[in-house]
């Protein structure tokens, strides 16, 4: 099958800068080691994970809005009227992979985001039921409340799960039923992109001195949460 | 009441319910306490005498702690509890991990009375310790 209408395309076009790449790709290794600590009860370890999430975390919410035009959450394709414009390509074939997340893969980034960011507040906080492990902060809290959002915490993860594998889902649907390939370009940060798309983007290229200021307030968030949590 | 509960009583008086309430809520009690001393240790600058308050109300709050399990309160009630079957069919040892426990918690208190704050954290260590060596078999997850 060949396409009605060969419409240019940009060979290897920069979506996804370096430093998102190690974001992402370290942040589903610590979900794995916090999901694994977390079962195992293996405390002490798990909540010094989840200092390391807060940490990407804080970097991710500064490049949401000072990262290339693929990771700012300002520049998601998310109104109504971009969502459902975008449903219907899912589909039909052949598909265009788009430069940066889909309408529905910025919903999603958001809502990872959001549940992550619950999950880490609340991890700092918690305590096992015998009252004696707990987040760094837990001191600060009531026992009652401490438990209280233990369980939040442990209850929250069904989404954590949830959302996980629906990301596995959909990259297995776009390269099964759309033969779009989403995983190299997560690895390489390139991709074939449609010239006509490309043109309303720049390469996803790091700025140096933006890149010093989001690591520098990520070490700043886990330094505190280490050095002030007991 | 749609159906009809056999609220039997226990020969302490309390309905298996009513006992499983107490065990829950003198845990509770005890993980209270287990916090406060926990917090005040990692502070840095620990408050001798709430640990030696503590300590001696993990002591005296659970020397009955052996009572708190009577035949009828496991899983089989049908009521909501962590206790597992195992207390009722392993008894002798879930009544060392029990009097480990006591031991452990006495020497905890006597650590706090002596105002060493050297001895407490490895005092209080070892009592978490008989929590966890105990739950693992006999508490269930969740």
């Amino acid at each position: 099958m060949s396409d009605a209408e060969p419409s240019a395309e940009v060979q290897d076009f920069k979506i996804w800068d370096l430093s998102i790449r190690v974001f992402h790709w370290s942040l589903a290794v610590l979900i794995f080691l916090l999901w694994q600590t977390g079962e195992s009860g293996s405390l002490d370890t798990h909540r010094k994970l989840g200092v390391a999430v807060l940490a990407l975390l804080v970097y991710r919410l500064y490049w949401g809005f000072f990262g290339p035009k693929t990771a700012r959450f300002t520049a998601y394709p998310i109104t109504p009227r971009q969502v459902f414009t975008y449903l219907p390509k899912l589909f039909k074939k052949p598909y265009k992979a788009t430069v940066g997340h889909s309408p529905l893969a910025s919903l999603s980034v958001l809502a990872i985001f959001a549940i992550l960011g619950f999950q880490v507040a609340t991890g700092l906080f918690a305590i096992d039921t015998d009252g004696l492990f707990s987040g760094y902060f837990a001191h600060l809290v009531r026992f009652d409340t401490a438990r209280l959002l233990a369980n939040l915490h442990v209850d929250s993860f069904d989404i954590i799960s949830a959302l996980v594998l629906l990301h596995l889902f959909a990259i297995s649907y776009y390269l099964f039923a759309l033969a779009t390939d989403l995983v190299t370009a997560m690895i390489t940060g390139k991709r074939d992109v449609d010239a006509a798309m490309a043109s309303k983007h720049s390469p996803a290229t790091v700025r140096v001195l933006h890149l010093c200021i989001a690591l520098g307030l990520a070490t700043v968030a886990g330094a505190i949460v280490l050095y002030f949590g007991r | 009441m749609e159906e009809p509960e056999q609220a039997s009583v226990l020969p302490n008086g309390r309905t298996a319910a009513e006992q499983i309430e107490f065990r829950k809520a003198e845990y509770k009690k005890l993980a209270g306490n287990f916090k406060a001393i926990s917090d005040s240790l990692k502070s840095g600058a620990p408050d001798m005498s709430l640990i030696q308050a503590k300590a001696d109300d993990i002591e005296a709050g659970t020397k009955d702690m052996g009572d708190w399990f009577p035949a009828g309160t496991g899983p089989e009630s049908g009521l909501k509890t962590s206790a597992k079957a195992e207390i009722w069919t392993q008894t002798e040892d879930f009544a060392n991990k029990v009097m480990a426990f006591q031991t452990a918690a006495a020497k905890l208190a006597m650590a706090a009375a002596s105002g060493d704050p050297e001895s407490i954290a490895p005092a209080f260590g070892a009592t978490g310790g008989t929590c966890k060596s105990c739950h693992d078999i006999y508490k269930a997850k969740g």
